[in-house]
């Protein structure tokens, strides 16, 4: 028996099947990506938005770095801090603000955990500015952070300016922003 | 734009601060402060120097970390014979100083030094030495039209060092700290104050790591040494017979037997040491870094020390055995005796005279007791005989050799005499 199928017939099959492959493509994406079931339960419950992830890792980072017990060394609060910061963030720390950090430890004998929220991203860009290879993301978030037991001479609550960036291909938590470096960001945001 | 402003700034301030101050001239001040500072070759006399160690500082003009408060400001300080103290600020320091440097008394110091090639870091900072030397900073993308008016914008205040791009000043400071860190000599400049001109937040600083006026108190007077002689204990005793005869009487001729002892008890040396009684105080900071643990009562933070509050006299008693050299027992026939013999003895017995009135035995010792028996000594003569024993003692190493000698005891030599009663 000779079958026989005719040109027009083959173009015919030929878009089914592209057509039935791009359907079950973008139905895996849409459920793997979480967005499919996002459609389906948006109707029977309310929204909640996730924040980014640079935003948890830049509230992490101050929960991390205003977690303080004058009972442990500065080394101590450093180690927790760079397990989670980039390098440039870990070498700033051990370098510019331990010495600080053991210094309220003897002058405030601080013991409180921290609280932090992100309020916004105030600022963002990539290094370097011209788009070359290896060119990292950065992010500066505004974060409300809540000390447990602030220190005498300390507000409870207050707002700091954090900066994240993907230098070491995820994001990671850098540094908080001086006073100085943030005054610009102060200025804009209140 | 504002990081590549940001990176040449960076290249030109390490080529203006990598070289330690190993060769410095001086740019301001008097010249004459820095000759117990400095060697005739420029470099620091490091010997005449007193090294107060490397210092941190909470200062308002380092940059502030939320909450914490400001970063530590770093100097390694030193102080001249007359007084004189020289601040040597890290790199990172430095560099704040020269962004402020009223507030951070760079204007006040009393003279200064700073190295490499002739660089001028006058009071307006080290902002604008990076910035006047770095001319090929292109600033056409700025509201600055060249390098010396950003740099006077910055030393005005109208414009913010921080603005140049967020995180490249950081870069900057963090590479000036490691260039501290990695080589610890890495010193820039030398602020010189003297005693007049301390500004008042460096001598807080002083007072963390000096004491006020403690008073240290004076060891105390000890009573002098006392070297106390030993004992010399002597004794003389008849032996037999119990009641001697005059030889010339005796038939047996048998004389006294005398026994001769002594002893020398030791020699004690009393002596004080001044002991220092310690207790804990809290005064200024070492130069170490470490941590405070106590307050001060000046309100200063410290660190618990041992110190002296007090003296006491300890007495040390050193006993020295001494020995005699030489020893000797005698045995004389008391004065009153010869005398009875020659007055009265002689009315009954003309002629009666005294035979031998003293027997002496020599003898040497070298131990601290000594004894000796003479046996049979023919004492010739009636009366009372005195026994002495005498000699001299070896010394010690606190007393010297002493003599000794006296009576050690009496016994009774008898004489018969026959009485006719009518």
């Amino acid at each position: 028996m000779e079958i026989t199928i005719s040109r027009s017939a083959g173009i015919r099959w030929l878009g089914i099947a592209f057509t039935i492959l791009l359907v079950g493509a973008s139905v895996f994406y849409l459920m793997q990506s979480g967005m499919l079931a996002g459609w389906l339960h948006s109707s029977d419950a309310p929204k909640e938005e996730m924040p980014p992830l640079s935003a948890i890792v830049a509230e992490n980072g101050v929960e991390t770095f205003y977690t303080l017990d004058y009972t442990e060394t500065a080394d101590t609060w450093l180690a927790r801090l760079c397990i989670q910061s980039t390098e440039t963030g870990c070498n700033y720390a051990e370098y510019l603000i331990a010495p600080s950090i053991a210094a309220l430890m003897v002058t405030a004998q601080p013991q409180t955990g921290c609280t932090a929220s992100s309020i916004q991203k105030v600022d963002f860009g990539d290094h370097p500015e011209d788009g070359a290879e290896m060119a990292w993301d950065w992010e500066i978030w505004k974060v409300h952070l809540a000390l447990d037991a602030p220190w005498e001479g300390v507000d409870k609550e207050q707002d700091v300016y954090v900066f994240v960036s993907t230098s070491e291909g995820e994001w990671k938590f850098d540094h908080i922003l001086f006073g100085e470096e943030a005054a610009k960001y102060v200025e804009v945001t209140q | 734009m504002k990081q590549h402003i940001a990176t040449m700034l960076l290249v030109v301030l390490l080529l203006v601060l990598f070289s330690p101050v190993a060769s410095v001239s001086a740019q301001d001040g008097d010249d004459s402060v820095w000759g117990e500072v400095l060697n005739p070759d420029g470099s620091i006399n490091y010997d005449n120097l007193t090294d107060g160690g490397i210092v941190t500082e909470s200062a308002d003009w380092m940059p502030d970390i939320p909450l914490i408060g400001p970063v530590e400001a770093v100097y390694h300080i030193y102080e001249t014979p007359s007084g004189n103290l020289v601040q040597l600020p890290s790199a990172t320091t430095l560099f704040f100083m020269a962004l402020n440097p009223q507030a951070s008394g760079m204007t006040d110091v009393s003279s200064s030094l700073f190295s490499g090639a002739g660089t001028m870091l006058s009071t307006a900072g080290i902002i604008s030495a990076m910035l006047n030397g770095s001319g090929s900073i292109d600033f056409s993308g700025t509201d600055y039209v060249n390098s010396e008016q950003f740099a006077d914008a910055v030393i005005a205040g109208d414009a913010d060092i921080w603005s140049l791009g967020t995180g490249d000043i950081l870069n900057l400071v963090w590479n000036l700290a490691s260039m501290s860190i990695e080589d610890g000599s890495l010193y820039t400049a030398l602020l010189l104050y003297t005693p007049d001109n301390i500004p008042p937040e460096f001598a807080e600083l002083f007072d963390l790591y000096n004491d006020d006026d403690i008073d240290i108190p004076a060891p105390a007077r000890c009573p002098a040494a006392v070297v106390t002689p030993g004992i010399i204990s002597t004794e003389g005793l008849l032996i037999a017979p119990n009641y001697p005869l005059v030889t010339g009487q005796d038939p047996d001729k048998r004389g006294v037997d005398i026994s001769f002892s002594a002893s020398v008890a030791p020699t004690i040396h009393t002596y004080y040491t001044e002991v220092p009684v310690f207790d804990d105080a809290c005064r200024a900071l070492n130069f170490d870094g470490q941590a405070s643990d106590c307050t001060r009562p000046n309100g200063l933070p410290g660190q618990t020390k041992r110190e002296i509050v007090g003296w006491e006299c300890q007495q040390h008693k050193d006993a020295y055995p001494e020995t005699f050299s030489l020893a000797y027992g005698e045995i004389r026939l008391t004065q009153e005796s010869k005398d009875w013999i020659l007055d009265t003895l002689s009315i009954r017995y003309p002629g009666a005279y005294v035979h031998n009135p003293k027997f002496t035995w020599p003898a040497s010792s070298g131990s601290s007791t000594w004894s000796y028996t003479a046996q049979r000594a023919p004492v010739a003569d009636p009366g009372e005989w005195a026994v002495y024993v005498g000699g001299q003692t070896s010394g010690t190493p606190v007393s010297d050799s002493r003599g000794f000698g006296g009576p050690a005891g009496l016994f009774d030599v008898w004489l018969k005499e026959t009485a006719l009663v009518q």
